[in-house]
């Protein structure tokens, strides 16, 4: 299942103007500095941001496309999304969080949990299934909202940030678990801060800069040969050893 | 506690100083009202025909005003939560003006609304042989009147708290909006919605000014507890006491369940103390 994505999004005097494909099995890194359009393109993916120009597909299903005036809710469009800064249920256990998907998708309560449980033990947090989401330190909500989102039952995976507050270590356990289940044949979208993540689990990288395309290619390339500034920023921070032995 | 530390600077013994009146000034009057009253003789004062009756009257005065906060004020509140609604400043001024008004003010307000030469009133007497004031609904419209503002606020904040973010969070997962209304938006707004509806309730268990003036002082129909308290001041001082414990010890059961079971469940409650939230 392909993740097709050509779009144009004006939000007040901002313009977001981007085309990519993501195939099944597949991860496309999203850097770029703040305000580039990161976070614009995947929930204009998720369908919280209506299209002005263009259209989403996944597969043969049509997600959004301006042309028809279709908009699909987010909640048919069968994804699995980290949003930025997790948003978990805070009066919801870790357990209950990851297994919102399933359950809300109309899987009985038992399994849902099971599934859960087992994401929880795959990102490290078995101890934590029963802890309330509002009493987990930022780095283990972020690994949650992972696990979530993976628990979805997706047919794509978005995610926004999702190792941003995690330590070395944890970072690649955590990578990991998003490698698995991409490796299920779903594409992904990884929006990114840190090279690192690129060259470690995307295929390809996609450089924004005023929500427009300014570099793509294998991450290892881009990072060979950064064609802005920004870039060369980020890989200059990625070259420092700070990786877990 | 680091009050020592705290009061080493001069500055800061001045501060803590007055700190220390501006506690006192709250608690000494408690402290006077629990050393007068006569507690081997407590239940039988308590359990005086008067002070049932209006002990019952305000209990069910008061449960009827906060049960017609809730129906009225959390539809306030959420209009007042949403953003994109252009004089929502002008209408949190009015909620917050009975907030503000005294009392006394808030019955002749209602006097002038709803009695017999009212701007409703007489409609209602002439149409519908309907009269308000000195009747127990009179009780209700008053408590109300000076209660709603604490549920409305209080629920409006706990919507803001359930911020919309979630709400999408959740529906990316596949959840309808039904669904998200239920497990998401609604059980991070209870413990707002019982929080205002216990303040709700003490505020209009303790209501007196716009009570006297809108529904006069009838027993069993109108004189609630903190009427009957007043009245018994002069003829029974030590029923005044006994009642006056009573209402005590029911606004503290209130706050106590608050703080307990409520206030702890609050959304960001415990990520405040702790110092972190759920990300």
């Amino acid at each position: 299942m392909t993740l097709d994505v050509q779009v144009r999004i004006d939000r007040g005097a901002f313009r977001l103007d981007v085309a990519l494909e993501v195939p099944a099995g597949g991860v496309l890194a999203v850097m770029g500095p703040n305000g580039s359009g990161k976070s614009t393109l995947l929930e204009a993916v998720a369908g919280l941001v209506p299209v002005t120009d263009g259209h989403v597909r996944l597969g043969d299903r049509v997600l959004a496309d301006a042309a028809s005036g279709r908009h699909l809710p987010p909640h048919e469009r069968r994804l699995g999304v980290a949003l930025q800064d997790g948003l978990l249920f805070a009066h919801l256990s870790a357990r209950e969080n990851v297994a919102f998907g399933p359950r809300a998708q109309g899987v009985r309560a038992p399994v849902a949990r099971a599934a859960a449980d087992a994401l929880l033990a795959d990102v490290g947090l078995t101890t934590q299934a029963r802890t309330r989401a509002d009493r987990l330190s930022g780095g283990q909500a972020q690994r949650v909202a992972v696990a979530r989102a993976i628990a979805a039952l997706p047919s794509a995976l978005l995610l926004d940030e999702p190792f941003g507050a995690l330590d070395a270590a944890t970072r690649a356990r955590v990578r990991d678990v998003v490698r698995r289940a991409v490796a299920t044949g779903l594409p992904a979208l990884v929006v990114t801060h840190d090279l690192r993540d690129a060259l470690e689990l995307a295929d390809e990288l996609l450089v924004l800069q005023d929500g427009r395309e300014v570099q793509r290619g294998a991450p290892a390339h881009v990072a060979a040969a950064p064609a802005t500034p920004y870039v060369e920023q980020v890989a200059a921070a990625a070259a420092w050893p700070d990786r877990a032995p | 506690m680091s009050a020592p530390r705290l009061a080493r600077s001069p500055g800061g013994a001045v501060l803590v100083a007055l700190a220390v009146v501006g506690t006192a000034v709250l608690v000494l009057p408690l402290v006077a009202l629990l050393l007068a009253t006569p507690w081997t003789a407590l239940p039988t004062l308590v359990a005086d025909a008067h002070v049932l009756q209006a002990l019952r009257l305000s209990l069910l005065t008061a449960g009827c005003a906060t049960l017609a906060a809730l129906v009225l004020g959390v539809p306030l509140a959420w209009v007042l939560a949403h953003d994109d609604l252009r004089c929502a400043w002008l209408l949190r001024s009015l909620v917050t003006v009975p907030l503000v008004l005294p009392p006394v003010v808030g019955g002749v307000a209602l006097l002038l609304l709803l009695g017999r030469r009212g701007l409703l009133g007489g409609t209602l007497d002439t149409w519908f042989g309907v009269t308000v004031p000195f009747t127990s609904v009179a009780v209700v419209l008053a408590q109300l009147f000076v209660s709603l503002p604490f549920l409305v606020l209080s629920v409006e904040g706990a919507l803001r708290g359930a911020d919309r973010r979630r709400a999408l969070a959740a529906q990316t997962l596949g959840a309808s909006p039904a669904y998200v209304l239920r497990r998401v938006t609604l059980p991070a707004v209870a413990p707002g919605v019982a929080a205002g509806a216990a303040l709700c309730f003490t505020r209009a268990l303790g209501e007196f000014g716009a009570t006297v003036t809108f529904a006069g002082s009838f027993p069993g129909t109108t004189r609630t507890m903190p009427l009957a308290v007043y009245l018994a001041m002069d003829a029974a001082p030590e029923q005044a006491v006994a009642m006056s414990v009573l209402l005590l010890l029911l606004s503290v059961a209130v706050l106590l369940a608050l703080r307990g079971r409520w206030l702890g469940g609050l959304p960001g409650a415990h990520a405040a103390r702790s110092g972190r939230g759920a990300r």
